[in-house]
């Protein structure tokens, strides 16, 4: 993945449930995204 | 893990987590731990399959408790991300404003983590390239 803007379109679950757009963490600064492996 | 959030905001960045799992149990999660970043969780694994992250990572997702990450991070609090991080990670990327992805690192298996010391790399260097240089800067790791 060299650009995110696939990524970006994607929705994800704050912990109320709301939906965000991914794209909306990196619209105004950089941000370290990271991804968990596991939780199990 | 709390120095390095401040270190990540102290380049102009900020962290945020995505997880598997449901709201509820990020919820609790992040209710019974102060969580000083943005959590999110991925149910349906969509973005970390847009991600790139590799068939491994998603074959050893496991969707249910928090309980391991929950243990993980108070560990990582104590540790940060240079030492041994216990958080299991997936993939860590550096993403700039417009898209482009200056950082990225899939783990290989459970023990390969991103360096902490290459993402505030990548982080200086994109605050360098704030005037507009061109190209793909991308660093690579894994």
């Amino acid at each position: 993945m060299r650009n995110a803007s696939a990524l970006g379109e994607i929705e994800v679950l704050d912990p109320d449930g709301r939906p965000h757009r991914l794209a909306a963490l990196w619209r105004r600064r950089p941000v370290v995204l990271v991804f968990i492996r596991h939780f199990g | 893990m709390r120095g390095e959030v401040e270190a990540i905001r102290a380049l102009g960045a900020e962290l945020a987590v995505v997880g598997n799992g449901t709201p509820a149990q990020a919820k609790a999660f992040a209710s019974s731990h102060e969580v000083p970043f943005p959590l999110y969780v991925d149910p349906k694994l969509a973005a970390y399959q847009a991600a790139g992250l590799r068939r491994g990572v998603l074959d050893t997702l496991s969707p249910g408790s928090f309980g391991h990450a929950l243990r993980a991070l108070r560990t990582g609090a104590r540790q940060g991300l240079t030492q041994g991080d216990p958080w299991q990670l997936g993939g860590a990327f550096v993403i700039a404003p417009g898209g482009r992805v200056a950082f990225r690192h899939v783990s290989r298996n459970a023990g390969d983590h991103a360096d902490a010391a290459r993402i505030r790399k990548a982080l200086a260097k994109l605050g360098d390239r704030t005037a507009g240089a061109g190209g793909d800067g991308a660093e690579r790791s894994g």
